[in-house]
């Protein structure tokens, strides 16, 4: 074992080797193992039992971990990682986060990728990729429409408490935009359904009369939805080939982002 | 052979402080290199990080790749200053998994902050300190944001004193002869007989609230959630800037949380 010494004396390696080894051992701890002996982290990394026990002695000092050796020195994360957690999801900017994945999706399907957060009653474009292709999708940043309508819309209120959901009915009038038809209450409902089962929304004709999308939710670590990815088209190149291909790289595209704002690894919406 | 001796560390530890001789330099570095980010210093560059954590900037530099490399901080590329990295996510998750009450409270707290509009938050007793572990703002435009992870003194903010509350006369002796160690913490002059009459009006009332929490700008209410066992490890609770204060808003605060808590309740796992 490296003397502190040694480390003390500018042995750089010797403190990154100390550092690295401290990530080793916090990320033995998992869901199915939070908690752990000194032997299973010595078994589970091939880090000895002193250098073990005096890295996680370090790390109790600032919080970082627990030991309970009334259990027979049995270690756990310390919740001061919850305050660093905090702090990165605030750091996280949900536009530049989702930025390169939108580019991503269009560069693989060519249509136009849009970024959407709920603001009240109605949802709300924040970023836009644009598809390359002559004829495609426009949109612009800052266009708003009532929640109901569309593919992105019922992303978002699919993720409305029910009681969230009650007010919204009471005070909108369920109207289609592009065709003036409107959608029952009931049919709304089953839609919200199918997105919360299925983790995506299609839409055709409803924004305008022929465009077409689909669109996934965005959660964050509370589960709430914080935005919804959308693909949306002419509704002319919207065949079965590319309606599938949409699916799968929005739901999986979303489902990334949802991780890195800290939502624990989401259901798979595709069977 | 050198499991006995790691025993030994953590025995002394625990009987006699923090012997220094045992910690690892680079580790207790690294450890302050993290701790040196803020909510309000969420992105500090290298000097600012070096000035925080109280190292060199070589050595800071050197910390920093080496938690770069491991997910636990990112290099921003477009100004080159550092955040905190997505690996401290996942150990988040490690550790709420593991917070058996927080699986029952979510929708509860969904629902209270759906009713109020207001900040809802859990906090789980640990040892003599209350941590926020949860919190869902209200969506105001103004509205009070709680810091997660952070020790409290049980004594010190409303959820720690509904939890106080809760616990048998012997536990709240035990804990107040424990006090200095806690009011070291930041809570100096405390008085026990004004906090021990608060106790009792927690108890007569089932609620604990203060104009004043830890940061001393908002106004909480907090209710203790039971345990199986008795007594409470967790508590729920609502808290929104001075400014909006009003008898009426406090008393629907109450209800929302003692129903919210009945609800929790019913869904525990009997084992807390």
């Amino acid at each position: 074992m490296p003397s502190k010494r040694a480390g003390a004396a500018g042995s750089t390696r010797y403190n990154i080797e100390a550092v690295a080894r401290t990530a080793e051992l916090i990320q033995q701890f998992s869901r199915t193992a939070p908690r752990l002996s000194t032997r299973d982290l010595t078994r589970l990394t091939g880090i000895s039992a002193g250098l073990v026990d005096r890295t996680l002695f370090t790390l109790q000092q600032h919080g970082l971990i627990r030991t309970d050796q009334s259990a027979g020195n049995v270690h756990e994360l310390g919740l001061r990682w919850l305050q660093l957690a905090d702090i990165r999801r605030r750091q996280v900017d949900i536009r530049l986060l989702a930025l390169p994945v939108m580019r991503r999706i269009r560069d693989a399907v060519n249509e136009t990728v849009i970024l959407s957060i709920r603001a009240g009653n109605r949802r709300v474009n924040i970023d836009y990729v644009e598809s390359t292709q002559a004829i495609r999708r426009l949109t612009q940043l800052g266009y708003e429409v009532s929640l109901h309508i569309g593919a992105t819309g019922r992303v978002l209120l699919s993720g409305l408490a029910p009681e969230e959901l009650r007010e919204y009915l009471k005070s909108t009038t369920l109207a289609v935009i592009a065709g003036g038809a409107s959608i029952s209450e009931k049919q709304l409902r089953d839609d919200l359904e199918g997105v919360r089962q299925f983790g995506y929304a299609v839409a055709f004709r409803e924004i305008t009369s022929d465009t077409a999308a689909v669109s996934a939710p965005i959660r964050d670590n509370t589960d709430e939805i914080v935005a919804a990815l959308t693909i949306s088209c002419p509704e002319e190149r919207f065949t079965r080939e590319l309606k599938q291909a949409c699916i799968k790289h929005v739901t999986a595209a979303a489902r990334d982002l949802s991780q890195d704002l800290g939502h624990k690894a989401a259901k798979s919406p595709l069977r | 052979m050198t499991r006995s001796r790691s025993k030994g560390v953590s025995t002394r530890q625990r009987s006699a402080g923090a012997p220094d001789r045992h910690l690892i330099t680079a580790v207790d570095r690294a450890s302050r290199v993290l701790l040196a980010f803020t909510q309000s210093a969420d992105f500090l560059t290298l000097p600012e990080v070096a000035s925080r954590a109280g190292l060199s900037k070589p050595t800071a530099f050197r910390i920093l790749a080496t938690l770069v490399a491991k997910g636990l901080a990112f290099q921003n590329e477009a100004n080159g200053s550092y955040g905190l990295g997505s690996l401290n996510l996942r150990l988040a998750e490690v550790i709420l998994g593991g917070i058996s009450v927080r699986e029952s409270a979510r929708l509860a707290m969904r629902r209270v902050r759906n009713q109020i509009n207001e900040t809802v938050t859990l906090g789980v007793r640990q040892g003599d300190a209350c941590y926020y572990v949860e919190s869902l703002e209200g969506r105001q435009t103004i509205g009070h944001s709680q810091t997660i992870g952070v020790a409290l003194p049980l004594h010190a903010v409303p959820p720690g004193c509904a939890i106080l509350a809760s616990m048998s006369d012997d536990a709240v002796d035990d804990y107040l002869r424990h006090l200095p160690a806690s009011a070291k913490s930041g809570m100096a002059g405390i008085n026990k007989q004004r906090l021990l009459r608060q106790i009792e009006t927690i108890r007569r009332q089932g609620h604990a609230a203060s104009s004043g929490d830890a940061s001393g700008v908002g106004h909480a209410v907090a209710v203790a959630i039971p345990c199986a066992k008795g007594g409470s490890d967790a508590s729920l609770h609502i808290s929104f800037p001075k400014g909006r204060f009003t008898n009426d808003l406090e008393q629907k605060c109450i209800k929302s949380l003692k129903d919210a808590v009945r609800t929790i309740t019913e869904m525990r796992a009997v084992n807390c």
